[in-house]
């Protein structure tokens, strides 16, 4: 069964840049109560939390002490800012960051879905990009044998998966790997917002397959902007504000204190 | 949960090897597309080894006044050798640097990248022994029984540089400098090491500090003198077993200690 717990998890991401000291003028001096507050940190609406630690280093608090609790059949769909810590959140799902502290327990395997190009090779044809792209995620020769049809139907792409690669447009990629990538048999599955590439066809066709999936009783997790996505995808929201979870509940109350934070935030 | 950072550096080191059809994979990827589209494929590199060997042979035997049929071989398993350690410690060294797609997109062990350097360059060493069977039968150098021993050798010489390998792949995606300070440290070691020169033609402190307390010079005639007919000394054994056993202890512990946090540093 799967499930996911966060316990206070927090995830923070060293500056290790040698201008550091800059920053560090740069967030006193922005700190100061003085003239210009429009730009204290607080109420900067992009962006996660900058700490100076005890020894003078600063970290991005990409995650801070969030809280949750996933069980089968839900399918979250995680709305902020850019910068509000969705894809660290994601990734920490994944397993891809460890906490710093606090912690996350993952039961299940997990499908991640980040970036459409990675282990794609542009001079290869759609076919063995498909069969490049099963091996990266982990498939033996007998898996792949077994869905590589199932993968190239779903695809739409007919003759094109025949052709090199660069030669695809942003959406026709989005098809091939959101096809390979819900063809594992797996519980968990990890999406950035990136589904926004394919048309309107691809989209609905794409939701068939996530019921399916879900229906299978496992976990859907995708990181986005669009209410629309929200509405047709998901059964549950989360609001994240500068690395916190901001709210979380019914599609229709996280699209309301979402809209509600784009609009007084700017 | 509950498993210790020891337990899970191991858990890696033993995926690592597991997804042996990922790297194996991965590297020949590497090579294809580096070759992809040229009239000679990857014997472009056998090609470029071969003109360097003709062309460094040739003036080093009319600088030192060497037989050449005794010399032209040694010299052509010794730089065929020695691009092979360079290559593992190098590409070793940006291991995780070039696989910041793979790593951030899915968990993965991170051996694995490092295996996947180490098998890139058997693939290149295997090209590149093409040019040392051509320069064995036209000096006519007969294969002798001592080929079997490389059974052990060859291997033990991996084990060797593998751990040096591993710690500063870490150590590279944390400090950009290392990658090449290592570059530029195996550079000069190439004239500090017996590779264009025979160790005897060293005597007194200098074949001490350049051979007898030298481990890549104990390496490279671990697999080169069974390529030529002798047997290694008892001290290249010596030498090469206490390297590997030492480095892999201590890179053990370092590794256990840094691996989760190399995703952060990409």
């Amino acid at each position: 069964m799967p499930r996911i717990i966060a316990d206070n998890l927090c995830i923070e991401f060293p500056i290790y840049e040698r201008n550091a000291r800059s920053l560090r003028h740069h967030l006193v001096i922005n700190r100061l109560p003085a003239r210009d507050n429009r730009k204290a940190p607080d109420t900067r609406p992009v962006g996660a939390s900058i700490v100076e630690q005890a020894d003078g280093r600063f970290v991005v608090r990409a995650i801070d002490s969030a809280n949750f609790t996933l069980n089968d059949g839900d399918r979250l769909g995680i709305v902020g800012h850019n910068g509000a810590g969705k894809t660290t959140l994601l990734k920490a799902i994944a397993g891809i960051y460890e906490p710093i502290s606090g912690s996350i327990a993952v039961t299940g395997r997990v499908s991640p879905l980040f970036n459409v190009n990675e282990g794609m090779d542009p001079d290869s044809t759609g076919f063995e990009n498909i069969w490049l792209r099963c091996r990266v995620l982990g498939m033996t020769n007998d898996d792949i044998d077994r869905c590589i049809d199932d993968i190239a139907e779903f695809t739409g792409l007919g003759d094109y998966l025949d052709m090199p690669i660069r030669t695809y447009s942003s959406g026709m990629l989005v098809r091939l790997t959101f096809a390979v990538t819900t063809a594992l048999d797996h519980d968990i599955l990890v999406m950035d917002e990136m589904i926004g590439a394919g048309d309107a066809a691809f989209v609905e066709q794409a939701q068939v397959r996530l019921r399916a999936f879900v229906g299978r009783s496992g976990i859907l997790i995708v990181a986005t902007h669009s209410p629309a996505i929200l509405h047709q995808w998901c059964n549950k929201g989360m609001l994240m504000h500068q690395g916190r979870v901001e709210a979380m509940g019914s599609v229709d109350e996280i699209i309301a204190a979402y809209e509600k934070s784009v609009a007084g935030g700017g | 949960m509950s498993v210790s950072n020891h337990g899970k550096a191991l858990q890696d080191i033993v995926g690592g090897i597991a997804a042996w059809r990922l790297w194996h994979l991965l590297a020949w990827q590497e090579i294809k597309q580096r070759y992809r589209r040229s009239t000679l494929g990857p014997f472009w590199m056998t090609l470029s080894m071969a003109v360097t060997i003709a062309t460094m042979g040739l003036v080093v035997t009319w600088l030192f006044g060497h037989d050449i049929e005794r010399f032209l071989p040694y010299l052509c398993i010794s730089i065929i050798l020695w691009a092979m350690i360079t290559g593992i410690i190098n590409d070793g060294a940006n291991c995780f640097i070039g696989a910041t797609g793979y790593i951030s997109q899915m968990r993965r062990p991170f051996t694995l990248y490092i295996l996947q350097a180490i098998w890139r360059n058997i693939i290149t060493l295997g090209h590149n022994m093409v040019v040392f069977v051509a320069v064995s039968l036209i000096f006519l150098v007969p294969p002798k029984w001592t080929l079997l021993i490389l059974i052990v050798t060859f291997p033990l010489v991996l084990l060797s540089l593998s751990w040096l390998a591993l710690i500063l792949a870490v150590l590279s995606a944390r400090f950009r400098d290392v990658p090449i300070m290592v570059q530029n440290a195996f550079a000069v070691l190439f004239w500090l090491t017996p590779v264009i020169y025979y160790p005897d033609q060293l005597s007194g402190l200098k074949k001490l500090l350049i051979v007898d307390i030298n481990p890549l010079a104990h390496m490279l005639a671990l697999v080169r003198a069974p390529l030529l007919g002798a047997m290694p000394e008892p001290l290249d054994w010596a030498v090469t077993v206490g390297v590997a056993a030492g480095g892999w202890i201590f890179a053990f512990l370092f590794f256990a200690r840094f691996r989760a946090r190399i995703p952060y540093w990409l």
